[in-house]
């Protein structure tokens, strides 16, 4: 099963080394065969309690059928787990109760030999996260231990050393987590060992679901995070096969759904571990496919650099393997950063790489570069909501009924953007701090400032009725989860905002027709903002503007440190890293304070059921992380959400920007107002580059690129080489555009004016259909590892050049330094706060 | 421990080395406590003095609040924390025969000594020991006895005006009451197979919230779960049109997290992230209800031993009600009223709303491992619940053991009964 044993360290070294140069900065190398370029069809898969349950006769959920959207062709990405047949009510876990009715779901690695079709328990990434029913060990009643678990058992001695028993955990490199010694026949507890944390796995880095319920008809949707080697190198998914120097295979995995019912064996409650084999026997398991992970191109071959848009990493992971191959094809790395830095880089006749962007350079007289259109992309706001109904209303039943469930759709306006950006709910500020500015002075005089946008009669206004019924509270539905660092992405998300009338109005200071009023720190209005200066904008970044501060009691070792914006609504890493932390439940709120040391911690993720959060991503990585993304107000006056109609609708009714080269999507363009379908927040992502840089093998090489981006890059699919999931295919006319820049750039000559290769006309585009909810991109797997997602964006205090500076570096150490250090790799990754 | 009347320095002079390390007495596993009658002449007239204040409030049912007092100190060993089940547990350790037994504690024939969560800043748990800040609450109990065990200076939770901080107490503290049920994991306070601290199982207890008195608000005794929630979030401010206010216990209350995370809180919840209508009260006291139409947090064990007498009363005129499972539908954690209350068995058995409660003690002094010279019988002895006046006792077949005197004061038998390791925090 292991396909590099421990005793070829050294190989495996390598294999750990290139996979975190991908992580860190993109980059891939590797191997190829021609087996694995193969595209794939995702298949979804159905498992019945009634074909897989080993003891069918005591099925906690004997009905219990679920769905599994994708198992094969898997890299790190969401998958939706649905079922029917589950039992209810569901209760969640209470102290030192696990729940009633609920699944687990979690990723095994082996097989178990004694039962064919099985995972082996041993080999679960399981009891990271802690809690009641939840871990792989725990106190027994002796007379309640099955034959099965005997072998993992300590016998107690007395009341004060009850029976325990714990299932070690055995990783894919052949290591094994045990605290169970047996010393001449006799068992004992090694208590230097913990089995639910360990070099594999904790509570940090597991991706497994301890509890999620069912509705009161049985059913349940949950996004589950799938890890490959490179999130669990204790699992290995997906790491790959070798013979000589062709890659045969990946390393499968299981997917596993346990039912836990009312009562574990013995017990009057579920509060023992699910890998007790009286609770194991009912697990449901599917074995999943991986693409190999950081098999890309031969080590040795030429590397070169992108640098700019977030936009394409998920697009540049899926092609590069089939890039490699082609003519002067080359390993290509994208450092992902501000797009004005890369284009001033790229405009230099020396070795400045590619530029990827959206926008042409502002000063379009002195812009040198040639433009070629790779891709079409955008912006998602994307949410993970689980419905709570308000327990004081008179809500219409079929609203209770769902309750805990998650909502599909969400509707937001310019000005609702703009109140998530300004920080001018009053849960995205520190309570304990002075709050009189945005009005609210004590809960008698709280102000017309909502608590958070799903309170907002703003909000309730454009919204499902549904809304209306709930009552949600957390921070982290009063602001999105927003990146550092500049970017087009945020110009056009500002630029939007300021397209709407009665959104300048918020922002200028004057209160929206409830009475809500924007948090003055982020007015554009130099009389409103107590700075003296209004806020300028468009701008490429996101501000936390208000300078507020929950004053700090600490002192002579007690009290609690002070909580300033951005201790209370810290910034996510980059866009990918947003669309991450939805998924996961992820709101980021503030934690509880420590001593020793003195800190703020960070709470833990929201319970599947009752998840609340909302982050700024984009549709390529809310395409790999299944999140559910909000629909936009179009100049049209339709709400629309991102899907590759609706990206393709607004391609066709883009128009040039000052530069004739670039298209936009420009809000106010009689194009735009008449473009029904278009999803507002849709871009273009430009390959931009200077045609008399003098090194000729590094623009043929960027030629190649543009050449298969726009040509076998735009079909979609789930398969290496294909256009994944969140980027509709260009338009002919585009195609063209791109194909005379590359034939430019190749041969070193400065195209005659106008640099307009195309006409912008519409284009007919059919996507494949989609099941999935309206605003979910269409149901297709993703491809390529999310090369971006450990970025680094550049600050705006870095140098211009900072992301070929320092990003490309600081990728290659990492890879360097995890080759060398590969027995203790997994030391490094975080196990605590 | 009791409130007594004579200052410390006066008993002092009577008590017997107080930090009892390793075996006096040639005790074994099956010990019955109480029996070395040998050694009362030695300790007579501190019991006097120490039972005094217990047994007259068991017999009088008399209230009384008491200014800060200089306490005795424990002739063995010293127990703090929990709140909840300080009355209990000093009646337990000081001795009552509210059962119309008399019961009490002994470990050698040597008392205990049960320090309550409030009263002065400061205690001194043994003789020669040194003045740190009172634990308030199952957290700080049981952080007092992490640093009791490994050294590390304490300071409690919620730091008062005047109180020490930042002590050394080594040694200080043997056991520690908690409320509260830990979470296994790995790390500070979980449970795990490797956790230096031991939770016997005490009594098992259930969570309710008190109303006021003088309540108007239609319906604000008998709110949902989901209802505390949408309260203590802030997110519903009024019931029946009237404008209820949260009250929420002291940070390091055991009721206090187990309340939050039965409603669906996260019960680490920091005050600075509390919303701003709810206010901060002491638990179990609804003197901290200083309006109508205030609900807190309440251990129905406490409310049922205020109300029987057993405790003092810190009742202030205020109603106690069960969560309800259907909003307006009332449900009542208690029956009966006055002496004669009792708690609903079906309420405590609940999953959500019944929650056992423990005695903490570090885990090398109890396991009798061969070999372990850390090894106390004594204090396992204390923590045995084979014996029938012991701390851990939980028989109520008569009226001579400890599980019947836990009745009294509210308390049902615990649903965990095998002990659990867990890190110290």
């Amino acid at each position: 099963m292991n396909p590099i044993g421990p005793s070829s360290l050294f190989l495996r070294s390598i294999v750990v080394g290139v996979s975190v140069g991908i992580a860190a900065s993109g980059m891939s190398f590797g191997f190829l065969s021609h087996e694995s370029a193969s595209a794939s069809v995702p298949s979804e898969a159905v498992l019945r309690a009634s074909d897989l349950d080993m003891d069918y006769g005591s099925a906690p959920m004997p009905d219990l059928e679920v769905t599994v959207s994708q198992t094969k062709d898997l890299t790190k990405q969401g998958v939706r787990v649905s079922w029917t047949g589950g039992e209810y009510p569901s209760v969640p876990p209470q102290g030192g109760v696990g729940g009633t009715n609920f699944l687990q779901i979690f990723q095994c690695w082996g097989d178990d030999p004694e039962h064919p079709g099985h995972p082996d328990r041993k080999t679960c990434q399981y009891g990271g996260n802690g809690g009641a029913a939840a871990t792989r060990d725990g106190y027994v009643l002796l007379e309640n231990v099955l034959p099965q678990d005997q072998e993992f058992t300590v016998p107690g001695t007395n009341f004060f050393t009850p029976t325990y028993t714990s299932i070690p955990f055995e990783s894919v490199t052949g290591e094994t987590v045990s605290n169970i010694t047996t010393t001449g026949g006799s068992k004992a507890i090694d208590t230097t060992v913990d089995v639910n944390s360990n070099r594999f796995f904790t509570r940090l880095t597991t991706n497994e679901v301890s509890w999620v319920g069912s509705s009161p008809d049985g059913t349940g949707t949950v996004n589950f995070e799938i890890q490959t080697q490179m999130e669990s190198p204790g699992l290995g998914c997906g790491t790959p096969k070798t013979e000589g120097n062709t890659v045969t295979g990946s390393q499968s995995c299981w997917l596993v759904i346990l039912p836990r019912g009312v009562a574990d064996n013995g017990e009057s409650s579920v509060s023992k571990s699910g890998l007790f084999w009286d609770s194991w026997q009912h697990h449901l398991a599917v074995k999943m496919t991986f693409r190999p992970v950081g098999v890309r191109c031969q080590i040795g071959g030429l590397e070169r650099q992108l640098s700019g848009s977030a936009l394409v990493s998920q697009a540049v992971s899926s092609w590069q393997p089939q890039l490699c191959l082609e003519p002067s094809g080359s390993a290509f790395v994208v450092a992902s950063g501000s797009e004005a830095d890369a284009l001033k880089s790229a405009s230099t006749t020396g070795s400045g790489p590619l530029a990827l962007t959206s926008q042409p350079m502002a000063d379009t007289a002195s812009d040198v570069n040639v433009y070629a259109p790779v891709a079409v992309s955008g912006l998602a706001i994307a949410f993970n909501i689980s419905r709570r109904v308000d327990p004081f209303a008179d809500v219409p039943d079929d609203y209770v009924q769902r309750e805990t469930t998650n909502f599909a759709s969400l509707n937001l306006t310019p000005r609702l953007v703009a109140k998530l950006l300004t920080s001018s709910y009053r849960s995205a500020l520190p309570p304990g701090a002075k709050l009189s500015h945005i009005g609210y002075i004590s809960p008698e005089e709280p102000g017309k400032n909502p608590t958070n946008i799903t309170r907002d009669p703003d909000f309730k206004a454009v919204n499902d009725e549904e809304w209306q019924y709930q009552d949600l509270s957390s921070p982290a539905l009063a602001d999105a989860l927003i990146p550092q660092g500049r970017s087009d992405l945020a110009t056009q998300l500002w630029r939007y905002v300021l397209s709407d009338s009665s959104a300048v109005a918020f922002l200028n200071g004057e209160p929206d027709p409830w009475g809500m009023v924007v948090n003055p720190w982020y007015s554009t209005d130099s009389d409103v903002n107590p700075s003296g200066v209004g806020l300028a904008l468009p701008r490429d970044n996101f501000p936390k503007a208000d300078p507020i501060e929950k004053l700090s009691t600490a002192s002579n070792g007690s009290g609690e440190g002070a909580i300033n914006l951005v201790t209370w609504r810290p910034y996510v890493t980059d866009f990918d890293t947003a669309a991450y932390y939805v998924l996961r439940g992820d709101g980021q709120r503030l934690g509880g304070w420590t001593h020793n040391p003195p800190k703020w911690g960070k709470d833990a993720r929201d319970l599947v059921g009752s998840t609340k959060v909302i982050g700024l991503t984009t549709t390529a990585a809310s395409g790999v992380f299944q999140t559910v993304n909000a629909s936009l107000l179009n100049p049209a006056g339709n709400f629309v959400g991102p899907t590759r109609d609706s990206l393709a609708a607004a391609v066709s009714a883009m128009t040039p920007t000052k530069n004739s080269a670039v298209a936009e999507f420009n809000f106010s363009s009689e194009s735009a107002k008449a473009a029904s379908g278009a999803y507002p927040l849709t871009m273009p992502v430009y390959a931009a580059i200077n045609p008399l840089k003098e090194d000729s093998n590094l623009r043929a090489s960027y030629a190649s690129f543009i050449r298969y981006a726009v040509q076998k890059g735009q079909n979609p699919g789930t398969g290496i080489g294909s256009l994944p999931e969140g980027y509709a295919p260009l338009p002919a006319s585009w195609v063209s555009q791109a194909m005379a820049a590359a034939s430019a750039i190749q041969a070193g000559i400065r195209p005659s004016q106008p640099q307009n290769f195309g006409a912008l006309t519409p284009y007919n585009y059919s996507p494949p259909v989609g099941n999935g909810p309206a605003n979910v991109l269409p149901s297709v797997s993703p491809t390529g590892d999310t090369a971006g997602a450990l970025s680094t964006e550049a600050t705006p205090n870095d140098p211009a050049i900072g992301p070929v500076a320092s990003v490309i570096p600081i990728g290659m150490t990492a890879g360097a330094l995890a080759a060398l250090g590969v027995p203790i790799y997994s030391r490094w990754r975080q196990r605590d706060v | 421990m009791c409130k007594p009347f004579v200052v410390s320095v006066s008993m002092r002079g009577i008590q017997k080395n107080s930090a009892r390390k390793g075996s006096v007495q040639e005790n074994h596993w099956d010990d019955r406590l109480g029996v070395y009658t040998g050694k009362e002449s030695l300790v007579i007239s501190k019991k006097i003095v120490a039972t005094c204040a217990t047994v007259g409030l068991a017999l009088s049912g008399l209230a009384f609040s008491a200014p800060a007092y200089a306490e005795p100190v424990s002739n063995s060993y010293a127990i703090v924390g929990s709140d909840t089940l300080e009355d209990v547990v000093n009646a337990l350790v000081n001795g009552s025969n509210i059962t119309g037994s008399s019961i009490r504690t002994k470990v050698g024939g040597n008392t205990l000594g049960s320090f309550d969560a409030t009263g002065t800043n400061y205690i001194i748990t043994k003789k020669d020991g040194i003045r740190f800040a009172r634990p308030n609450g199952s957290t700080d109990g049981v952080t007092a006895l992490s640093r009791s065990i490994d050294g590390s200076p304490f300071s409690a939770g919620t730091v008062l005006a005047g109180q020490p901080t930042a002590t050394v107490i080594t040694g200080a503290v043997d056991i520690a009451r908690s409320s509260s049920t830990p979470t296994a994991g790995s790390g500070a306070g979980k449970i795990n197979a490797a956790g230096e601290l031991l939770y016997v199982p005490f009594g098992r207890d259930a969570i309710a919230y008190a109303v006021s008195a003088n309540s108007t608000a239609t319906g604000i005794g008998a709110l949902t779960a989901s209802q505390l929630k949408s309260i203590f979030e802030c997110s519903n401010t009024t019931v029946g049109g009237v404008t209820v206010t949260p009250v929420l216990p002291q940070n390091g209350s055991g009721t206090r997290k187990d309340f939050l995370s039965k409603i669906g809180m996260n019960k680490d919840l920091a005050d600075a992230a509390l919303g701003s209508c709810v206010r901060l009260g002491q638990e179990h006291d609804a003197n901290s209800m200083t309006a109508p139409n205030y609900i807190m947090p309440m251990s129905v064990s406490r409310w049922v031993a205020m109300n029987t007498g057993a405790s003092i009363s810190k009742i202030n005129g205020a109603s106690i009600a069960g969560v309800a499972s259907v909003a307006g539908t009332p449900v009542s954690p208690v029956t009966g009223s006055g002496t004669s209350m009792a708690p609903v068995q079906a309420y405590y058995d609940d999953d959500l709303w019944g929650r056992d409660t423990f005695l903490v003690v570090e885990y090398a002094r109890v396991d009798s491992t061969a070999g372990n010279l850390a090894y106390e019988p004594d204090l396992a002895a204390a923590l045995n619940p084979a014996i029938s006046n012991s701390l851990a006792n939980i028989e109520v077949d008569s009226n001579n053991r400890a599980g019947k005197l836990k009745l009294k004061y509210g308390f049902l038998a615990p649903e965990t009964t095998t002990p659990f390791r867990v890190f110290k925090s």
